[in-house]
């Protein structure tokens, strides 16, 4: 067992112009669990890969515990990897599937097979170890595919989108049980993926990348509550958080003529536009006297406990989209104009130019 | 309107059918031939009308012409195609793993090159070939001709067990260096195992293209103990008389191991040609 940690790694691939990761830096403790999320294209597998040695590192050291392997070839790395098509290999039944890196590392028979019991216990896989892969469902192939990581009892866990082939309700059922198998097993492990709901869930902290750069890090409830700049604002949380462009006011900030209170040291960092946060549970609806921003409601989504109302509102004369969460018998109508506003502590304020957090 | 669809689809069908049986009058008529001309008594060869049936069987020809010579000519035609096959395989899988694994730099000329080399005629590079034979000391010998051999078929080989190889998912073989296997281990161990049925639709190409050469043999043999199949034929063919029921016994032989081989691996044969379309 043992930690992870990139020093200012970075990938560039040859004839590329900008790195695909660039001076990454995270250290991921012992046992933890790390989500690397992130919109399609920002480099989160190519960070794993880089972890695993699959990919070159072309600037920084990575470090296992405190081994530096950034030159080390993947086969002395102890690593485990589950990849996104799971690869099986196709020639050989379940049990020789997982017992693959073992033989290799000469471990004697008896114990290859007591190991590959164990997992395929713990997998629900032993009616299946004599199968051959292309005789398994998606579930139970992936099922094998982390039955093959778990019996190595490697160092690090390396896992690649290894839900993304799974139908939704599969996707559900399997996110716990692989973040409660984690937890059993105490494997350092990162997660790649690029569906928030799934990095929050899972992820003991999760870090999001964008454009190969590393934004936050921090645990799922921390990302939600203070994300660190629009981006990250805007990609944790589903619906997503009203981003909404604001102009400085008194003791607030200013959208389309309503004023918006945000706490006092806030309100002294801002200098110039900013554009404002707000999560769809954070807005109130008030009466029109009170002064609220009027948005228009143009759907109506009917959760049974709650509804998400999406409307649109009026940004000095450009017309923003406005979702907010309303509670069960307060839910407006379609066409209907509800005022809302929200609360100085659950405002995010972002500064209009570089996006960064300025809300304390 | 239904009536319509089934008498077109019916018009299809026959147009099917007659197109096929076109093409196998084509591709079969001459074996069909060989093989009748060779059962036939030498008086029935030249009849005319031609008769396209022997009335009389006769298996003379075959008698005539399995003399010890010509097993002898038989034997090396197999160790010698054998050997090729062999090597061949060996050198290609190799040059694979550079080709088609690692980045190494230079693989696109590399490739291009073996493409270009082998759109070269044969009797082209027969005399560079029988030159440099010669003074390597290759000449008369089956080792040699192996060697020459390979001159056309290593290009060929390269290039479809290429496409093969490539029909790998690269996963795959990262799994396997994950799991402990060099870059190379994973390509011989996991890669070249899963090509196998590519591997083997290669080998029995590189074998018949071996086997059916006769320019080659003809050229870089001279001692007659070590004369392939196809040079046997040459011998019946006198400056006065051809024994054309013999001809065509020996061609008829020449056809057994590619009928074997077919019938026994024709399932190998056509999953990997048709292995790079489906993906598992
Ligand atoms: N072999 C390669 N050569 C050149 N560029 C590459 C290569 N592989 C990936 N890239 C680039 O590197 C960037 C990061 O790729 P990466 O695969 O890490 O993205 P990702 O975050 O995993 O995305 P996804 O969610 O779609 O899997 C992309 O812009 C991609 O185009
Ligand atoms: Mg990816």
């Amino acid at each position: 067992m043992a930690s992870v940690s990139y020093r200012g790694a970075e990938r560039l691939y040859p004839g590329g112009d900008r790195p695909a990761v660039a001076d990454l830096n995270l250290e991921v403790e012992d046992g933890e669990f790390m989500v690397l999320v992130g919109p399609s294209g920002c480099g989160k597998s190519t960070s794993l890969r880089m972890l695993a040695g699959l990919e070159e590192v072309t600037g920084g050291r990575i470090l296992i515990g405190d081994h530096d392997v950034t030159d080390v070839p993947p086969k002395e790395r102890d690593i485990a990897m589950v990849f996104q098509n799971y690869a099986l290999y196709p020639h050989m039944n379940v049990a020789d599937n997982m017992a693959f890196a073992l033989k290799l590392a000469g471990v004697g028979k008896e114990e290859r097979m007591a190991r590959v019991r164990e997992a395929a216990k713990l997998l629900d896989l032993e009616p299946y170890l004599e199968r051959k892969p292309k005789a398994l469902s998606g579930g139970q192939r992936q099922r094998v595919a982390m039955g093959r990581a778990i019996v190595r009892h490697p160092q690090v866990f390396c896992m690649d989108e290894p839900l993304s082939n799974l139908d939704a309700k599969l996707r559900v059922s399997t996110r716990t049980q692989i973040a409660a198998l984690q937890q059993r097993l105490g494997i350092t492990t990162l997660y790649v993926t690029h569906d928030q709901v799934e990095a929050m869930t899972m992820g003991d902290r999760v870090a999001v990348m964008k454009d190969g750069v590393l934004q936050q890090v921090d645990s799922p409830l921390r990302l939600y509550e203070r994300p660190t700049n629009v981006f990250v604002a805007g990609f944790i949380g589903s619906p997503a958080m009203n981003l909404l462009s604001a102009k400085p006011g008194d003791g607030g900030v200013v959208i389309d003529n309503h004023l918006l209170p945000v706490d006092r040291a806030t309100a002294s960092k801002i200098d110039g536009d900013v554009t404002v946060g707000i999560r769809p549970e954070a807005w109130r609806m008030v009466s029109e006297s009170e002064g609220g921003l009027p948005v228009r409601v143009t759907v109506v989504e009917e959760l049974g406990a709650d509804a998400y109302v999406y409307g649109q509102c009026d940004l000095d004369g450009v017309p923003g989209q406005v979702v907010i969460r309303a509670a069960a018998g307060r839910v407006p109508h379609k066409g209907e104009t509800v005022h809302v506003t929200s609360d100085p502590d659950r405002v995010h304020v972002f500064d209009g130019g570089s996006g960064r957090r300025l809300s304390t | 309107m239904s009536a319509t669809i089934a008498r077109r689809r019916a018009t299809r069908q026959a147009g099917v059918y007659v197109a096929a049986a076109a093409l196998a009058v084509f591709v079969l008529g001459p074996i069909f031939w060989l093989v009748t001309t060779s059962l036939k008594p030498r008086s029935e060869v030249f009849a005319s009308p031609p008769k396209f049936l022997p009335t009389e069987l006769t298996f003379a020809n075959y008698a005539d012409v399995l003399t010890p010579d010509t097993l002898q000519f038989f034997a090396n035609s197999v160790i010698v195609c054998l050997g090729t096959t062999v090597m061949c395989l060996a050198f290609s899988l190799l040059a694979c793993f550079t080709l088609t694994r690692t980045g190494t730099r230079g693989r696109k000329p590399i490739l291009v090159g073996v493409l270009v080399s082998q759109l070269l005629p044969q009797a082209v590079l027969l005399v560079p070939l029988y030159r440099a034979a010669d003074t390597l000391g290759l000449l008369n010998s089956r080792f040699g001709l192996m060697v020459a051999f390979m001159t056309f078929t290593l290009p060929v080989a390269i290039w479809l067990l290429r496409g093969f190889l490539m029909a790998i998912p690269l996963e795959l073989e990262e799994a396997a260096r994950l799991d402990g296997l060099s870059e190379f281990g994973a390509y011989w161990r996991v890669i070249v195992p899963l090509a196998k049925p590519g591997v083997a639709a290669v080998g029995i190409y590189v074998f018949f293209m071996a086997w059916q050469d006769f320019m080659y043999s003809l050229v870089f043999l001279t001692d007659a103990s070590k004369r392939t199949l196809p040079l046997g034929v040459l011998a019946l063919i006198g400056s006065h008389t051809i024994e054309w029921g013999q001809l065509m016994a020996v061609s008829a032989l020449l056809l057994v191991p590619i009928l074997l081989v077919f019938t026994f691996a024709q399932r190998y044969f056509i999953a990997g040609l048709t292995a790079g379309a489906v993906k598992g």
